[in-house]
């Protein structure tokens, strides 16, 4: 009877085992969470470097190194940096714990796909918008925080929310630093009877319900904060 | 002489633009610039509050050469109003005529409020003044954006062809509001396509072509005895379009 153990061991390893993948659950979220929030904040500073008008010769500077930052990011695996941050920390005598190696590896990487993507929303507001504060007398700074960069982030709420969704599924990597998240718990509660198979299909399940309540209420999110701002060029 | 401008020179890469510009303006003074597309009129306006950094020459702003001022101070003095309203979308109507005077003029809020509204009333967008600006028609964009600069109780005002993006029917309540507030008295430069508004609103009309100044006299005198041969023709054209 293939199907009764099949589904018999997911019984059992989640009754035995319910405290620890609960516990997974907590920190796949914790992850996520800190993850975009954090780089949500760093990646409106490093997108502001990134598009600032008639920049400083500081500001140029900061933007070599922004953008370097962006391309070596994106550019190499979550689970290698992971493991280059987690190790290097300790090499150079900051012995820090697995979680906290986690989140901030996934800030880290979370600031450069949100830097990428604040960039696009702020190029997305008309530069008149820009012209028209400037006029008023607002300098650079001001009229990025008081008209831009709401009007930018309205833009990439979709995109953002896209962020943690993907983060939630992507924070598996960070059991190769032994962060006990829904993966990794499931894994080590299949391992112990030999239940891979059975074990990965409770990881599955979970992280399709994490994914798709996370989708529902970011759309709902979504809805309250309005439909993108666009300029409708037409006179009406 | 609240505004003069000297030599004013302006290239865009190895096209020159503006070539030797040289115009005063007097307090109270409404002046129309007209000419025909690529002129230089829009760029020569965006010098005057740096919108646009001139090549060479000098803008003296009340007595001082608006190189040596404050970009700020010196824009939050100038009103400007552009062609495509840009209005702040994520702002209400009331909150387009305040934001300016909070954060640059730092004004308190209920002074600002204050002020605002009563800018509002003088456009007539009083009754709108919660309203979200995307909801307003084209003709009610622009007389919030003439509230807007209004609010910061500029010295002089700036409008790019504040029409040439309005339906027609919507053209007229624009040029009423302008023809208001120049009869308060304030001091303007309009760019306008709108010949017959520039000969009903304006004081004095500068001609412009190709990146200089062709003509520049009183209204009538503009309208009835151009001395230049392109201006008769540009005139000439007008008048037969009008007819």
């Amino acid at each position: 009877m293939l199907y009764a153990s099949y589904f018999g061991w997911i019984g059992r390893i989640v009754e035995e085992y319910s405290l620890q993948i609960l516990k997974g659950i907590g920190i796949t979220l914790l992850l996520s969470l800190v993850g975009t929030v954090v780089g949500f904040i760093i990646a409106c500073i490093f997108s502001y470097i990134k598009t600032k008008k008639d920049a400083g010769v500081i500001c140029r500077i900061l933007r070599v190194f922004v953008n370097a930052y962006v391309t070596v990011i994106r550019g190499t695996p979550m689970m290698v940096q992971a493991l280059i941050f987690y190790y290097s920390f300790k090499l150079m005598g900051i012995n820090w714990d697995p979680l906290t190696s986690g989140l901030f590896t996934v800030s880290i990487n979370t600031t450069a796909y949100l830097t990428e993507v604040l960039r696009g929303g702020i190029e997305s507001v008309d530069n008149g918008q820009y012209e028209a504060a400037r006029s008023v007398g607002m300098g650079s700074f001001q009229t990025m925080l008081f008209v831009i960069y709401p009007q930018a982030i309205k833009n990439s709420m979709a995109a953002i929310g896209n962020e943690f969704i993907v983060n939630i599924k992507d924070t598996s990597v960070l059991n190769v630093i032994g962060v006990i998240e829904v993966y990794n718990a499931c894994l080590m509660a299949g391992n112990k009877y030999f239940k891979v198979v059975e074990a990965m299909s409770i990881a599955a399940i979970i992280y399709l319900v994490l994914t798709l309540t996370s989708s529902y209420i970011l759309k709902a999110i979504e809805k309250r904060v309005g439909s993108p701002v666009k300029e409708i060029t037409s006179s009406n | 002489m609240i505004l003069s401008i000297k030599n004013l020179k302006k290239d865009f890469g190895d096209g020159e633009v503006l070539k030797d510009i040289n115009f005063n303006v007097e307090k109270g003074e409404c002046i129309c610039v007209i000419g025909s597309s690529g002129s230089g009129k829009s760029t020569m306006l965006r010098c005057i509050n740096l919108l646009e950094t001139p090549t060479s020459g000098e803008i003296i702003f009340d007595n001082q050469n608006i190189k040596d001022m404050n970009v700020n101070v010196l824009r939050s003095k100038i009103g400007m109003v552009f062609q495509s309203f840009n209005l702040f979308n994520n702002m209400n109507v009331i909150k387009n005529c305040m934001v300016g005077q909070i954060k640059v003029l730092k004004r308190a809020k209920n002074e600002a409020r204050e002020i605002a509204l009563k800018e509002l009333e003088r456009v007539g967008m009083q009754d709108f003044k919660d309203k979200d600006v995307k909801s307003l028609s084209g003709g009610q964009k622009q007389r919030v954006a003439i509230a807007r600069a209004l609010s910061m109780n500029p010295e002089i005002m700036l409008f790019d062809e504040p029409t040439s993006a309005l339906d027609p029917e919507m053209v007229g309540e624009v040029l009423n509001v302008i023809k208001e507030v120049k009869d308060t008295g304030m001091t303007m430069v309009i760019v306008t396509h709108e010949m017959q508004f520039a000969r009903d609103v304006s004081t004095r009309i500068v001609f412009m072509n190709d990146g200089v100044i062709l003509e520049d006299s009183p209204t009538e005198e503009f309208f009835t005895n151009p001395k230049n041969e392109r201006t008769k023709e540009f005139l000439k054209r007008y008048i037969n379009s009008s007819n």
